[in-house]
């Protein structure tokens, strides 16, 4: 392998020898070119002179002035080797050859051969034959030139050409030598540098200090060989990022709440991150290697052929679907997606990224029930807003109409219409607010947020209405005021009535006193009257008594029977009306003492034990001895009152009299097992002429008093009186204050 | 394979430069009377109705005769028509165009050796005149005005362009010489030119004051070269004469002469001979006799 030093000096020569060979040939040309320019010119000068000169010979056929003139000329230029002169038909007049004319000019004589040059070779050399015709074409001058003595300078510029070119390419050799040396001196040094830089010595710089291309290549080298090197630790330091970025993504991969598994073509599991497992509940050894359809859809089955990883693989598109999954007895459902990825072994896998979405799910459900409640009570509320006999709107802050519903219409009669006031402002629609100052309140609401209430009377459309306003504000999230909500009842017609009832309320005031006046006398009346009844009546029971007593005839004691208890009932009702008179004139006066229950219980029960044992009725009395304070009479007439209904009400069965202490109170209970009350009326016994129908008074008799008054009594104690019943059997409460130990 | 180019390409340039050439021979000299054994039909032209500078179409005519014979046509040219009568009478050419002045010898007898073929007519005419000329600025009027002045002949035996002048001069019993004079240097105030061409020319040219020239070549050359006619100015016209002949050697072969002389007068005939014919300026060719000449007969004699 010849060096490329070797090679620049070859080609250098070689270019120096071939601009040196084209220099030569193209001078030598061009010189020749200008030697023989000269020559030719000289020639037809010549020839142009001669026949100048022999014109005029010849017009006067002078053939010896022309002889002399082209003899002087031959003379005058040694170059000249022959001349002659034809006339106009080319017949040789004149000529300079010794021994005649030649053959070989013949024809060139000839005028239908006349040109400017002819060039012939012969035997004394190269001969120009130069033509020049004479005035008006009467005749033709030939004069024969040599090129010998052209040739010979020819020749001689030619030595001296060859002698410039071969000490042209010598000295281009000795050039060429020096260039070659020059310029491959820093080729060598590159090349040491690039061997440098091949091994890996990067820190050595290549000493080239020109400033022309290899300078530039070798501050190119240097600047590369510190490049590379800065490179090679980038390169380090990449690595090491990527090793960093490879653990970061691993520490990813592992930590992502979803799970993600890697299965290659044949749906082999092949990685997997601690999420999946997580999620599927299995450990690694159980998912590596299994295929994904095994463990997504059980095992057992060909279930290649639902797994979608083959679609996926075919369409290469991206696969997304929820699976339902049986995990540890729970159902969970999944989002896959599912993606195709090509390793860096070229290697076809797809990756499954698993979001368990369960919660997710039912989180979904309960947004939808959720949003079925919103929409279901929006609805409502519409319907409401639009059904409720109340005008409503809404607006905002700046009073532009956000709402209103189908009431606000037709209070208005239908002068607006809902589609065209949304959005406009609420005075424009209601110019009459602001004469009402209504903007004000307005203003009062959303500067305070609290609820304005009014009642106006308005002229509102030619009609004078009455509303009641409630201005509601809604506040945003920071307590400010956004919107209000306006409530307008149309109160006319109340308002009407209202005047018309305050016109009756005062005639109802004056009949009710009217009334009370006569109430009082009434009570007086009957209080006196009842005294006044009593009185004979007391002596009529006690006589009969006393009548019974005798020894009369069963026919008469029969009547007398009869007398005396209806004489008794007579009593009984005079003390009703008596009492009824002093409750509810408030005069009903306590003698307050204090009683044994006992007592009175057993008190009670003997005088009711003829009627009872009528019915054969047994009275059970299980009441201990409790002492409270009350009047006896009185509680004497309540148990009474309890008792005879108890035997008037029972048919068959028993009466239970029951007592005891509770919550510091005496608790008497009156237990029967008669016809009982009908729950919906056990409330309204106590009530005044109640009876519980018609038939009862009929079948029962009494007067509807007797346990209103029972009731008075008992509170009139401070006691609590009430009865408990299920239709079978009736049981009477009666709560009297703290009893007082004996 | 670039080497290889580069080779063949100097190869080329240096072998480009060298021209092979065959070498002229100028030691051999043209021999008299070299056509003796050259067979084809040879012709002169010495002297015809058109200045020289047509004799190009000539050769057209010749070569038109060649096509007709079936045989090369050569044309021989003499610089005087004595040495065209030569030809004839050596019976070395076969026909010639020759001045009337050459067809009849000093003795006023048709010249020995040549009988006439056909004569060329021109616009209709079959004679033709001798115009005396000078320089149109001169103030030369008449012939006998040019006593003492440079004057130029044809040739010695044209007959417009010497004998006809040399005839007037007769009538007044001078000659050319005693007439014209000689120069301050004792040479003859005339010359030949061998040229009614060259004639013209030298009195346009003020080489000669006055010339006797061929009025067929004057009135041709009126077309041609207007600029040289515009020079010079016509001061006498000669009766007519006849036209200058075609002849041909008294020892011709009968069949040949027979051949040439129908060739001629059927030439007007044919297209192509009839465009020769226009560009020479003649209508046809037509047989003449002797007695065509029979004033320059009288003139010879009378000149002699």
């Amino acid at each position: 392998m010849s060096s490329l030093r070797f090679k620049i000096i070859i080609s250098t020569l070689f270019i120096i020898l071939l601009i040196v060979t084209g220099s030569y040939v193209v001078i030598q040309d061009i010189q020749s070119g200008i030697i023989e320019g000269e020559f030719r010119d000289k020639g037809l000068l010549l020839a142009n002179n001669l026949a100048a000169q022999v014109t005029t010979p010849l017009l006067v056929n002078d053939l010896i002035e022309i002889r002399s003139s082209i003899k002087n000329n031959k003379n005058n230029y040694p170059d000249i080797e022959y001349v002659y002169v034809t006339d106009s038909e080319g017949i040789v007049l004149v000529h300079t050859f010794e021994n005649g004319f030649p053959k070989a000019l013949q024809e060139m004589a000839k005028p239908s051969n006349f040109i400017d040059e002819h060039v012939f070779n012969t035997e004394n050399g190269i001969i120009h034959e130069f033509d020049a015709p004479l005035f008006k074409n009467i005749g033709y001058v030939h004069v024969g030139v040599s090129e010998n003595m052209v040739r010979a300078q020819i020749l001689e510029a030619s030595r001296k050409l060859l002698l410039l070119a071969v000490s042209s390419v010598f000295l281009g050799g000795l050039f060429a030598y020096f260039i070659g040396r020059k310029l491959t001196e820093p080729i060598e040094k590159l090349t040491e540098g690039a061997n440098r830089i091949n091994k890996g010595i990067l820190d050595k710089s290549i000493d080239i200090n020109t400033k022309d291309e290899l300078g530039e290549l070798a501050k190119t080298f240097n600047e590369m060989a510190l490049s590379l090197n800065q490179k090679i630790n980038d390169l380090i330091s990449a690595k090491e990022q990527t090793e960093s970025a490879e653990k970061y993504l691993e520490t990813l991969f592992n930590s992502i709440k979803d799970g993600i598994i890697v299965v290659n073509t044949s749906h082999e599991i092949i990685k997997t991150n601690k999420s999946y497992l997580k999620i599927m509940g299995l450990g690694e050894e159980q998912v590596l290697g299994r295929t994904c359809h095994e463990i997504m859809y059980g095992t057992g089955k060909d279930l290649k052929e639902i797994c979608s990883i083959d679609n996926l693989m075919q369409k290469n598109e991206n696969i997304r679907f929820v699976h339902e999954i049986e995990v540890s007895g729970t159902t969970k459902i999944l989002d896959l997606s599912c993606s195709a990825f090509t390793d860096i072994n070229k290697n076809d896998n797809i990756i499954l990224v698993i979001r368990d979405i369960t919660q997710q799910k039912l989180l979904e459900e309960e947004n939808i029930a959720f949003y079925n409640n919103i929409k279901y009570l929006k609805e409502f509320n519409e319907e409401i807003l639009n059904n409720v006999n109340l005008a409503i709107h809404v607006v905002d802050k700046d009073m532009n109409i956000l709402a209103v519903n189908d009431e606000l219409v037709r209070l208005s009669r239908g002068r607006i219409k809902k589609e065209v006031v949304i959005n406009k402002n609420l005075y424009e629609v209601y110019p009459f607010l602001k004469e009402k100052r209504a903007n004000m309140e307005y203003e009062h609401v959303i500067k305070t947020g609290e609820i304005f209430l009014s009642e106006e009377k308005t002229q509102y459309y030619d009609e004078i209405i009455y509303t009641s306003t409630s201005k509601i504000p809604i506040k945003d999230k920071n307590g400010n005021v956004e919107k209000i909500i306006t409530v307008i009842q149309d109160v006319s017609d109340r308002k009407k009535l209202e005047e018309e009832l305050k016109d009756s309320y005062e005639e109802l005031k004056l009949t009710y006193s009217k009334l009370n006046e006569l109430y009082k006398l009434k009570d007086n009346f009957l209080s006196n009257i009842s005294h006044e009844l009593r009185t004979p009546l007391t002596s009529v029971i006690g006589y009969t008594e006393l009548m019974i007593g005798e020894n009369i005839t069963s026919g008469q004691r029969h009547k007398v029977e009869i007398i005396l208890r209806n004489s008794k009932r007579l009593s009984r009702l005079i003390r009703a009306l008596l009492d009824t008179t002093l409750i509810e004139s408030n005069n009903l006066q306590l003698d307050m003492q204090t009683v044994d229950i006992n007592e009175l219980i057993m008190l009670v029960a003997e005088d009711l034990k003829t009627m009872a044992s009528t019915k054969n009725l047994p009275i059970i009395i299980e009441v201990p001895h409790l002492v409270t304070r009350g009047d006896r009479d009185r509680l004497m007439q309540v148990f009474s009152n309890i008792l005879d209904n108890a035997i008037k009400f029972t048919i068959t069965g028993e009466i239970r009299i029951t007592a005891g202490v509770e919550n510091e109170s005496v608790h008497i209970k009156i237990s029967d097992t008669g016809v009982g009350i009908p729950e919906d009326k056990v409330e309204r016994v106590f009530d005044r002429f109640y009876q519980m129908d018609s038939s009862s008074t009929r079948k029962y008799g009494g007067t509807g008093l007797g346990l209103w008054i029972s009731k008075n009594i008992v509170e009139a104690h401070g006691g609590k009186i009430w009865a408990e019943s299920k239709n079978r059997g009736s049981t009477f409460h009666i709560l009297l204050p703290k009893p007082v130990k004996k | 394979m670039k080497r290889a180019y580069l080779v063949i390409f100097i190869i080329l340039i240096i072998t480009g430069c060298i021209e092979k050439q065959d070498k002229v021979n100028l030691s051999i000299v043209q021999e008299q009377g070299a056509m003796v054994n050259d067979t084809a039909i040879k012709v002169a032209i010495a002297s015809v109705v058109s200045p020289k500078e047509s004799y190009a179409y000539y050769e057209e005519m010749m070569q038109y005769f060649s096509k007709k014979l079936g045989g090369p046509v050569k044309t021989v040219q003499r610089r005087s028509y004595q040495e065209i009568n030569q030809l004839i009478q050596d019976n070395e050419i076969d026909f010639a165009f020759i001045c009337d002045g050459a067809y009849i010898d000093n003795d006023g007898k048709t010249t020995a050796g040549m009988r006439l073929l056909v004569a060329p007519q021109v616009n209709g005419k079959t004679t033709y005149n001798s115009y005396i000329i000078v320089h149109k600025n001169s103030n030369y009027t008449d012939f006998l005005d040019l006593r003492g002045r440079k004057f130029a002949f044809s040739d010695p035996l044209s007959n417009t362009g010497k004998l006809y002048p040399a005839y007037r001069l007769a009538l007044i019993n001078e000659t050319p010489r005693s007439f014209f004079g000689m120069d301050e240097n004792g040479r003859n105030n005339t010359f030949y030119t061998y040229s009614h061409d060259n004639s013209i020319i030298a009195v346009a040219e003020g080489l000669a004051e006055g010339a006797a020239v061929n009025s067929l070549v004057y009135e041709y050359m009126k077309n041609t070269r207007p600029e040289i006619i515009a020079k010079t100015r016509v001061i006498e016209v000669s009766p007519p004469f006849g036209i200058p002949p075609v002849v041909v050697p008294e020892a011709i072969d009968p069949f040949l002469e027979h051949r040439l002389k129908d060739i001629f007068l059927d030439m007007d005939k044919d297209e192509n001979g009839m465009k020769i014919l226009s560009n020479v300026k003649i209508d046809r060719f037509v047989s003449i006799n002797d007695n065509a000449y029979n004033s320059v007969m009288e003139m010879r004699k009378r000149v002699k």
